[in-house]
């Protein structure tokens, strides 16, 4: 079944790989490469993301206004010209705020049924 | 850095399948995607070791192949961007159909351009083999590019002062009326010397030219030889027409000879006399002689230039001091006639030039409109450009042929040899090679190269820069200013201009002789009963008589060198010429010339009163700049004591007589009742349709003189359909074409700003998304004010060839700004609504 999401977000799910991209962007703007590598990293290479996945994932999320391309470059000196950089609009952070609420109270739900040990909070 | 084989053929197996994902996707991201896989491939090979480096590979390119199928599927992809898309759905066929349009009428009208510079360069031809020998020559008149005319004494006088002249004719034009036994035809005379066709080196067609003998003073016997044009229309070519007798202005003439096919000069004449007649030909103050020369062979240019020295003084040491000489200049004759047509010539081929340009980079714009990043682009580009080019040099020739083929009296020129001119299929070939290769080179090639540099980069959407923007702005709006400016200048009354003809004016022409008529009063008298006449008829609101009307005055005697109070006779001979307008008091009226200051003539301006003058504007500017020039005095001739001074009493718009390109703009009218100055036309401004009223007009003339011919019958537009240039149809074909060109192009800003924002992406905090936006708004104006300033320096050449009119200029300037800044802006401001929420963020 297609999902179908409004910039609200509010009471429309990510797909997983949609929230750790958009997690991924949250503290800075990134390339693919490197919202790649960050989500390896932070997953501990739980999630390895394929390239071709990533951008499809991207352009999905681009397409909904949650991401944008940034004009901005890092020194030339670091950077490499090919690569684009994007980073989370207003619409964007907004969705992966409601997301990360939703997955606090699924969170918490899992606690209340005791699935989660108590005082496990990071 | 060099990469491992295994990583080289990975990457090259997953390049592969990335090329098979749907284009869209591929555009956007396909070169970050294999770059990725490339880094990622590397690592794992530098760092993980082979099987890492394998098993990576494998999911790498499993995930690639799910990629390709998934984006394939996807709808999102399979519709371009939102920018192409607007490019494709609404605008790929106006823009498409737009750049056939403006390529097609830029081939045609190259075409028919290639065949007048041929005319203008050729036009010597029928006397070339004289060569350079052969000069024009005259006074050298300040601020003049050419030589002036000199006066039949003057030209008698220089004859002798040459040593290695082979022959030296004068010539002065005149307007007659042949009177046939059906009716009378008006014609165009040359009154020449017998050494006319000698020095021009041209033998005729039938009999003979008219000998020395025949061109003395006091000879009755005049002679006339006919153009092989009026010989084969009027007289059907009879060879018996030598020996016959034909009647010009009441007087009879003997046909001696007719001249040889497409021999017209200078320009258009029909026939050709010997000059005892009406020549003035003792008066050594009226200069309207223009003097041709055949050197010996030969001559260098130093020895052409101390014939000249010695002539000069030869000439001064002749001329008495109330009538000084100036120095001769000369120049080979061919220049004489492509310098009368330069400033049109420079015209057409900055308005073709500007429409080719505009053409090419619409093709341009529509190319790049192609999608990128796959392999087929460039052939798909290719095809294109060639789909489009083929079509339109075709059709474009076609249109050259018809009009030079079918069309040739509305680009009619006054040249020796445009009646026999004919179409040329090798200067349509010539001009459509041009213009094909121009496009080629402005318009498909680099379009060609951005397809070909993103063929497998699987770069996005090539970006349009600001500065096509700009081109894009700059040309339409010098060609919607040029498109303007021609339109306005119309005659016909579909320009603006007040002073022009309107077709609510009717225009009688009488086939007097006036020496055969009694002088004034009785003259004036005679006319101002037909114009009373004319006055009561029904549907006539006034009616007055002029003996010139715009764009009808061609001949020398229409203008007249005039002397302003206080200057010298050296100064005198120095002014410039001035039409010369004999009016009655209702002409400025009935055609709506406005007065500026002071005012028209009254009946009481009559003979034994004090002689009055209207000036034009730039009359009065050239001679009393800065000064009110009403209670100033002017005179006809040098200034001296006796001279008959005219006080100024009003000044009036500038009017073209001449038409254009020749007008100056310098115009004196004085009152016909203080003037024996000839046959008059009249003009009647009427309430409703001027045609129906020709038989009244008729009547109204034989109401008073049952005798009298009548010339022809016309609206004033309709009389001046018959001008050299610009003929209507031919300056309305140019407007059209600059019009279509100029819209075409403002136009194209319009898919060119989709094209614009293809891929570039808005920021939604607002500050960057407003950059994006002021920056090609920035482009736009940029480009309007280049095209505003180009056409501004343009000017001179537009006002060489147009009717001038500040207001006009200033109105056609304006709306051409406002229709590109609308047309650059609008689809920018439809961007700023369509993200005006990002903007208010």
């Amino acid at each position: 079944m297609r999902r179908t999401r409004g910039l609200s977000g509010e009471n429309a799910p990510l797909t997983t790989l949609e929230f750790e991209i958009l997690l991924a962007l949250a503290d800075e703007e990134r390339h693919g490469y490197g919202v790649l590598l960050e989500v390896r990293e932070r997953t501990s290479e739980a999630i390895q993301l394929q390239p071709g996945t990533l951008y499809r994932v991207l352009g999905r999320l681009h397409d909904l206004d949650l991401i944008e391309e940034s004009e901005e470059r890092p020194d030339p000196s670091l950077d490499d010209e090919r690569r684009r950089y994007y980073r989370l609009t207003a619409a964007g952070l907004g969705v992966l705020k409601a997301e990360a609420r939703r997955l606090e109270g699924q969170v918490r739900a899992a606690r209340a049924k005791k699935l989660l040990p108590r005082g496990n909070r990071g | 850095m060099t990469l491992p084989i295994a990583v080289r053929v990975a990457r090259k197996l997953y390049r592969a399948l990335i090329g098979a994902s749907a284009p869209r996707f591929r555009a956007r991201y396909g070169s970050e995607t294999l770059q990725v896989f490339s880094e990622l491939a590397r690592e794992r090979y530098a760092s993980r070791g082979r099987l890492a480096f394998a098993a990576f590979c494998g999911a790498a390119l499993v995930d690639a192949m799910a990629t390709a199928c998934r984006t394939r599927f996807d709808p999102r992809y399979r519709r371009r961007s939102d920018a192409l898309a607007f490019h494709e759905r609404a605008s790929h066929a106006v823009v498409a159909g737009a750049a056939l349009l403006v390529l097609t009428l830029s081939i045609g009208a190259t075409g028919v351009f290639a065949h007048f510079v041929q005319a203008v360069s050729t036009a010597t031809a029928p006397f070339t083999e004289a060569g350079p020998r052969l000069v024009q020559m005259g006074a050298r008149v300040e601020g003049r590019a050419g030589p002036g005319e000199l006066s039949y004494p003057e030209f008698l006088d220089l004859r002798s002062g040459f040593t290695r002249v082979d022959a030296i004719a004068a010539h002065v034009t005149y307007n007659y009326t042949l009177l046939l036994p059906e009716r009378p035809v008006p014609v165009r005379a040359t009154l020449a010397s017998a050494s006319l066709f000698r020095t021009l080196g041209v033998e005729p067609l039938l009999g003979r030219f008219f000998t020395e003998d025949e061109d003395r003073p006091g000879d009755v016997s005049s002679k006339v030889v006919l153009s092989e044009r009026l010989w084969g229309r009027e007289f059907r070519g009879d060879p018996g027409i030598l020996g016959s007798s034909i009647v010009l202005d009441g007087d009879t003439y003997t046909v001696v000879g007719v001249a040889p096919p497409g021999f017209a000069f200078p320009y258009d004449s029909d026939l050709w006399t010997p000059v005892e007649r009406r020549a003035l030909r003792n008066r050594r103050d009226v200069r309207r002689y223009a003097v041709v020369a055949r050197f010996e062979p030969g001559i260098s240019s130093a020895s052409l230039h101390r014939e000249l020295e010695a002539a000069s003084r030869f000439l001064a040491a002749a001329s008495p001091d109330a009538a000084p000489s100036l120095p001769i200049a000369a120049r080979p004759l061919s220049e004489s006639y492509e310098e009368r047509w330069k400033p049109l010539i420079s015209f057409a081929a900055l308005a073709i030039g500007a429409i080719l340009i505009a053409g090419s980079l619409q093709v341009q714009n529509l190319l790049r409109g192609e999608h990128v990043g796959s392999r087929s682009s460039v052939r798909r580009a290719a095809l294109r450009g060639l789909g489009l080019l083929v079509p339109a040099a075709a059709f474009g020739s076609l249109i050259a042929w018809w009009m030079t083929h079918l069309q040739k009296r509305p680009l009619a020129l006054a040249l020796p040899r445009w009646a026999e001119w004919e179409f040329d299929w090798h200067l349509v070939a010539a001009a459509a090679a041009g213009c094909v290769a121009t496009v080629t080179v402005l318009g498909i090639a680099p379009a060609l190269r951005v397809a070909w540099t993103a063929r497998r980069s699987y770069s996005r959407t090539p970006r349009v820069r600001p500065v096509m923007l700009s081109s894009y702005a700059a040309l339409s709006t010098v060609l919607l200013v040029t498109g303007g400016l021609l339109w306005r200048t119309l005659p016909a009354g579909i320009g603006s201009s007040s002073v022009l003809s309107r077709p609510d004016i009717l225009a009688l022409r009488i086939g007097v002789s006036y020496p055969k008529l009694p002088r004034n009063p009785e003259l004036a008298r005679y006319y101002a009963d037909i114009l009373e006449r004319m006055r009561s008829m029904t549907g006539v609101t006034s009616a007055g008589g002029a003996t010139r009307l715009p764009f009808l005055a061609s001949d020398p005697w229409h203008f007249e060198e005039i002397s302003v109070e206080g200057q010298t006779a050296l100064d005198h001979r120095r002014n410039p010429r001035a039409s010369f307008q004999a009016i009655t008091p209702d002409y400025i009226e009935t055609l709506g010339i406005p007065i500026r200051r002071g005012r028209s003539f009254t009946e009481e301006d009559e003979l034994g009163t004090e002689r009055v003058a209207i000036v034009s504007d730039s009359l009065a500017r050239r001679f009393w700049p800065g000064v009110d020039p009403i209670g100033k005095r002017l005179c006809f001739g040098p200034p001296s004591d006796d001279a008959e001074w005219h006080r100024v009493v009003g000044v009036a718009a500038d009017v073209r007589y001449q038409g254009v390109p020749l007008s100056s703009g310098l115009d004196v009218y004085v009152s016909y009742s203080q003037h024996n100055a000839g046959g008059l036309y009249f003009v009647m401004r009427t309430a409703g349709d001027a045609a129906s009223l020709g038989v009244a007009a008729r009547q109204a003339v034989w109401d008073v003189d049952a005798e009298q011919s009548i010339i022809e019958v016309a609206t004033l537009a309709e009389l001046q359909e018959n001008v050299a240039w610009p003929h209507p149809h031919g300056a309305g074909l140019l407007a059209i074409l600059a019009i279509i060109g100029g819209s075409s192009t403002a136009f194209g800003m319009w898919s060119l700003t989709g094209a614009y924002f293809a891929g570039r992406r808005v920021d939604p905090t607002g500050r960057i998304a407003a950059a994006e936006l002021v920056r090609p708004l920035l482009a736009v104006l940029l480009g309007l004010s280049a095209g505003l300033l180009g056409a501004g320096l343009a000017l001179p050449y537009y006002r060489a060839i147009l009717h001038e009119s500040t207001r006009a200029e200033a109105a056609t300037f304006l709306g051409a700004a406002v229709v590109v800044a609308l047309l650059g802006s609008v689809p920018l401001l439809s961007r700023i609504q369509r993200h005006g929420r990002w903007i208010q963020t």
